[in-house]
């Protein structure tokens, strides 16, 4: 809409038919004469204009003089719309109140609406909701939501955090509850050694302890006897699980051993790769060279898995690769068999290490041979570490 | 003869000035969009007015448009826009 067609809807237009043989001379002498006639349009016999509405008194003694009739058809703009809204007042009041409703209305809460209740249900919640103070129809502005939030944490202490937010007219309770621990597991039961070593430290929660510091113990041994004893009172003693830290220090040893002259085999290059397709355990295809194709050789192997939700029964393809080796004869100092003996016990060493273990003192030891002999280490790694595990009583005490 | 002579005379000054030649000779102005609007600056009034032909008057003549459905979007002293599928324009003198 152009700024004119603005300006003549405010101002206010009329839409005129204009009938007779001298219209287009009636049109000439108005707009020669500064009255300003647009959307003209021929209809038959009579052509339609549009004019200002002050324009009208002065055009029709032009009519007149031309020999043309007018009518007015449609009277248009604001004024005119104006007048027929004072006149139907009602339609504008209804109009008005209509609004004011709307926005009336929406400025209250009328649903509620929970979220992120998984376990205690939406009743609960809405229970300490309404404890808190919140309602459908509660107007939405003066609500402290912060302070809601606050008091439905208190009053609903399974709740470890509240939101809450409003969307238009409803309300979002947004809740995490809260996630406990698996309740502890109070069978009787003892703790005891889970592997071999020396009792340094003891830390007793429930139970009666069968070790003393500085004792060796053997794997399985008892350490605390998940058993209460009633001191001087006449009562049985009580079956309770035992609780407890049994701090120890535990070796584990490691063995290696190399040869002055050690046999040293490396990959020539030369390669022979089979594959294998197998169907439900079951080989269906082979690809390659079957058998040894080399004097020497090691095979390095890998899967394949065609996935489930294509092959109805699991489709592997198995590819095999065997590098041929060559085998040579090293001949080693007494330093590098040694440090060889030595990486090869302390990685038998520290594959029996637990995980999470940190080893606190290294003790690497030759053992003596005669000369010409295979290089011997031992590799001994000492932790600390709490050796206590659970045992349950069978059938209680 | 004098008017002939004038002319001549209002042409040459026109263009020695570099001025519009529509502005000193009194001659129509045409700006036609597409073949949906012609705007025509400088006329004489409307001679005749139907859906399908407007006769226009100029200075030295009229201009006839000729198509469909053509409506005057605009009818002011001296600029008229006509809108519609206008399909030819005509010069008579």
């Amino acid at each position: 809409m152009s700024v004119m067609a603005v300006r003549r809807f405010f101002a206010g237009y009329l839409v005129i038919t204009i009938s007779g043989a001298a219209a287009e001379k009636f049109m000439n002498l108005a707009s020669g004469l500064g009255f300003p006639l647009w959307d003209i349009s021929c209809g038959g016999e009579s052509t339609i204009f549009k004019t200002g509405v002050d324009s009208f008194f002065e055009l029709a003694p032009l009519a007149r003089k031309t020999g043309c009739r007018l009518r007015i058809m449609r009277k248009a703009g604001w004024p005119f719309f104006y007048r027929r809204l004072r006149r139907r007042r009602g339609l504008f009041l209804g109009a008005g109140l209509f609004v004011f409703l709307l926005y009336f209305f929406s400025s209250f809460i009328l649903f509620i609406r929970v979220e992120g209740a998984e376990t205690l249900g939406r009743e609960r919640i809405m229970a300490a909701a309404e404890k808190a103070g919140l309602r459908t129809g509660l107007p939405k502005s003066g609500l402290d939501k912060e302070r809601l939030a606050a008091a439905m944490l208190l009053l609903e202490p399974e709740l470890a955090w509240v939101g809450i937010n409003i969307q238009g007219t409803s309300l979002v309770i947004e809740v995490v509850e809260k996630s406990r621990p698996p309740a502890g597991d109070e069978r009787p039961a003892h703790l005891v050694a889970a592997r071999d070593g020396l009792i340094v430290d003891l830390l007793l929660i429930t139970g009666e302890p069968r070790v003393r510091l500085g004792e060796t113990v053997r794997r399985g041994q008892l350490l605390i006897e998940g058993v209460l004893y009633p001191g001087t009172y006449p009562v049985a003693p009580l079956a309770v699980r035992a609780r407890g830290e049994v701090w120890a220090r535990v070796w584990y040893a490691g063995y290696g051993e190399a040869a002055l002259q050690e046999p040293v085999a490396t990959r020539t290059g030369r390669r022979e790769v089979s594959w294998t397709l197998v169907a439900d355990g079951r080989e269906v295809l082979r690809l390659g060279r079957d058998g040894a194709p080399f004097r020497h050789f090691d095979v390095e192997t890998g899967k394949q898995r065609l996935p489930e939700r294509i092959a109805p029964v699991p489709v592997e393809l198995i590819t095999s690769i065997k590098h041929e080796l060559h085998l040579r004869v090293q001949e080693l100092s007494l330093e590098q068999a040694l440090a060889l003996a030595a990486e090869r016990a302390r990685e038998q060493a520290v594959l029996q290490l637990p995980a999470g273990v940190e080893p606190r003192h290294i003790d690497l030891r030759q053992i003596t041979t005669g000369s010409g002999q295979p290089v011997r280490v031992r590799y001994v790694l000492e932790t600390l570490e709490n050796i206590a595990v659970v045992q349950e009583i069978a059938g209680g005490e | 003869m004098d008017g002939k002579e004038g002319k001549r005379w209002r042409r040459e000054l026109a263009d020695f000035l570099e001025l519009p030649r529509e502005i000193i000779l009194n001659l129509p102005r045409l700006t036609i969009v597409g073949t949906m609007q012609c705007l025509l600056e400088n006329h004489r009034g409307v001679i005749e007015y139907t859906n399908e032909m407007i006769r226009i008057a100029v200075a030295e003549g009229e201009i006839i448009i000729r198509g469909d459905n053509l409506v005057i979007r605009t009818l002011a002293g001296e600029e008229i826009a006509v809108e519609g599928k206008i399909s030819s324009l005509d010069f008579e003198s």
